[in-house]
């Protein structure tokens, strides 16, 4: 088994590849170093399917012909809109808000009120019950490990020569759990 | 003397006495008599039974036999395993489009093309329905593969493992007994003429004579034209039938169109770890401690066939997990475990609100080490599956 560091390393040098990993431009040795650790770390491979659907939609997406002289027109239109006041945008307004209580506020009292804080948030974290001796698993990995349930039953089938691996095969993509949900939902 | 007086009336007929020449031909005449009755008695089936019937003979029984006797049925189990074994490896390569059409849920069905060689390769590409079209399943004698096209994944498993070599294990079954195998009768499947073998429980076991297979199989050349599934009250879950066949084409398949190659594609192996010969061997690579089912609570003739073990590699215990495989010979189903994240835990559902009927059902079960989620994955019948949950908690 790996260490968490290597583990870790060879994670993000993967994820810097992805990208061309998904465009099919990296060099063969890349590739090759690059599918080699997606068939060993769940998480990425699993990454690794969510960049290249998203990369196959975007280039699946319907590209639109414009006329000869659409640019021409959209200068023309440019040029003739006024000048227009800046959007306010969540950002500007919660700055503006802090201005005004920072304006509001008694500076003299804020070096006390933040020390308070800062203990109560310390004594929160040193008494409180550890949460962090439970590993925290996220949802995908689970769903990921339900799925591979029904992809071995599969090969399981497959691997029978007077089983119908197709019919089991479908069950599987269409797997309808006995909750009504997609299998590998929890 | 009025006896000695028809008997030799009757011999002086057939054979005038004291001639050596006609004594042999009497009892040359007796011999023929003699095998015609025997051969008529003990029913031994005329070899043209299962010759290719002539295009567009109607679907048929097979003819029985004098008696269907105890000869005539061992010819037709000898046949079946002839058959069966030319199944594995055809005798001519094939290229056909087939449907298949699920009975249980939602009713769906599907279109495939199909490629097969005299290896036993066989190349299935999926154009429907929808989220499978694209797809692509790959079985070969050393490997199966699985390419998913809306994710670009291709799933590896190769096999046989020292355990599992399932084609070996089905015909070892077949001679020791543990399922029966019999041709009974005969069909056109895309214009090819089938014998359809049934896969059956032999006597003497619970539920004996119950069909677990259909399979029709080109008597000629050995190619799966069509498969039935049954479950344990005889009803079809699932049908997959050749609508059109190509037998030898003209243009040969290429080996190398089972090897494909896809660019891109993520590489997963789906059975990372080797099969454990035992629960026991698996536990030692587990986490966790998987819960069996009780013997008593299993269908009839199904036991435990092969334990799988997967996560060593992952550092989290709740992507550990354990697959195991329950099969009576023909019929399989599987148990899926894992533990549940605390974080995750749900409440544990009344067995009453359970409805048990369909093919894919995920458990919690509470144990000892924490809630656990049981994946089952079969076809029995609901109450066959109520036992088995409620032995599991």
């Amino acid at each position: 088994m790996l260490d968490q560091n290597t583990t870790d390393a060879n994670c993000r040098s993967t994820w810097s590849r992805l990208s061309d990993y998904a465009d099919n431009s990296l060099s063969a040795r890349e590739m090759w170093e690059v599918e080699k650790h997606l068939a060993a770390c769940a998480d990425c491979a699993k990454l690794a399917h969510r960049t290249t659907q998203t990369i196959q939609i975007l280039r699946s997406a319907e590209t639109l012909d414009t006329s000869d002289n659409f640019m021409a027109q959209l200068h023309a239109k440019l040029d003739s809109l006024g000048p227009v006041p800046a959007r306010r945008t969540a950002g500007t307004v919660v700055r503006e808000w802090l201005d005004e209580v920072r304006a509001r506020l008694n500076f003299r009292a804020l070096p006390t009120l933040s020390v308070g804080m800062a203990s109560f948030i310390l004594a929160a974290l040193l008494f409180s019950p550890r949460h962090g001796a439970i590993p925290v698993v996220s949802t995908v990995a689970t769903e990921m490990v339900s799925q591979e349930a029904l992809d071995r039953h599969v090969a399981v089938t497959a691997s029978n020569p007077f089983d119908d691996p197709v019919a089991a095969k479908l069950e599987a993509d269409s797997g309808i759990s006995d909750s009504g949900a997609r299998i590998g939902t929890n | 003397m009025p006896d000695a007086n028809a008997q030799t009336s009757r011999g002086g007929r057939c054979c005038p006495p004291l001639s050596l020449e006609g004594r042999i031909v009497c009892a040359l005449r007796l011999v023929f008599v003699l095998s015609a009755l025997l051969a008529a008695f003990f029913g031994t089936p005329a070899s043209g039974q299962f010759q290719p019937a002539p295009e567009g003979r109607k679907p048929q029984p097979i003819r029985r036999t004098a008696g269907g006797g105890p000869n005539a049925a061992r010819v037709r189990q000898a046949r079946a395993r002839q058959l069966l074994r030319m199944m594995l490896k055809p005798k001519q390569q094939y290229i056909g489009v087939q449907e298949t059409h699920l009975y249980e849920g939602t009713g769906l069905i599907s279109e495939q093309e199909i490629e097969g060689d005299t290896n036993g390769s066989i190349k299935v590409l999926f154009r429907s329905p929808a989220n499978v079209r694209g797809d692509m399943m790959i079985i070969t004698p050393g490997i199966f593969r699985s390419y998913h096209s809306s994710a670009r994944l291709l799933e590896v498993a190769p096999w046989p493992t020292e355990y599992n070599d399932e084609s070996n294990r089905m015909f070892a079954n077949l001679l020791n007994g543990t399922v029966t195998a019999s041709v009974t009768g005969n069909e056109i499947v895309a214009d090819r003429q089938a014998d359809i073998v049934e896969l059956k429980v032999p006597n003497g076991a619970a539920g004996a004579g119950r069909v677990l297979r259909r399979l029709w199989i080109d008597d000629e050349t050995g190619i799966l034209l069509k498969i039935q599934k049954l479950n344990a009250l005889g009803h079809t879950t699932s049908t997959t039938t050749m609508e059109t066949i190509t037998v030898n084409p003209a243009n040969a398949i290429n080996p190398n169109e089972f090897k494909p190659q896809f660019p891109g594609a993520t590489i997963t192996p789906l059975f990372p770890a080797p099969q454990y010969r035992t629960m026991e061997d698996a536990q030692g690579h587990l986490p966790f401690t998987p819960i069996e089912p009780a013997p008593q609570a299993l269908p009839a003739n199904f036991h435990l066939d092969g334990v799988w073990g997967f996560g060593e590699d992952r550092a989290h215990p709740y992507l550990h997990s354990v697959l195991m495989r329950f099969t009576d010979g023909v019929a399989s189903f599987s148990l899926y475990e894992r533990l549940v994240p605390p974080a995750k835990q749900t409440p544990i559902e009344a067995p009453l609100r359970r409805t048990f009927g369909r093919n894919q059902q995920t458990w919690r079960i509470q144990t000892q080490q924490g809630v656990m989620s049981v994946q089952y994955i079969g076809h029995l019948l609901p109450e066959q599956t109520a036992a088995i949950y409620q032995s599991l908690r």
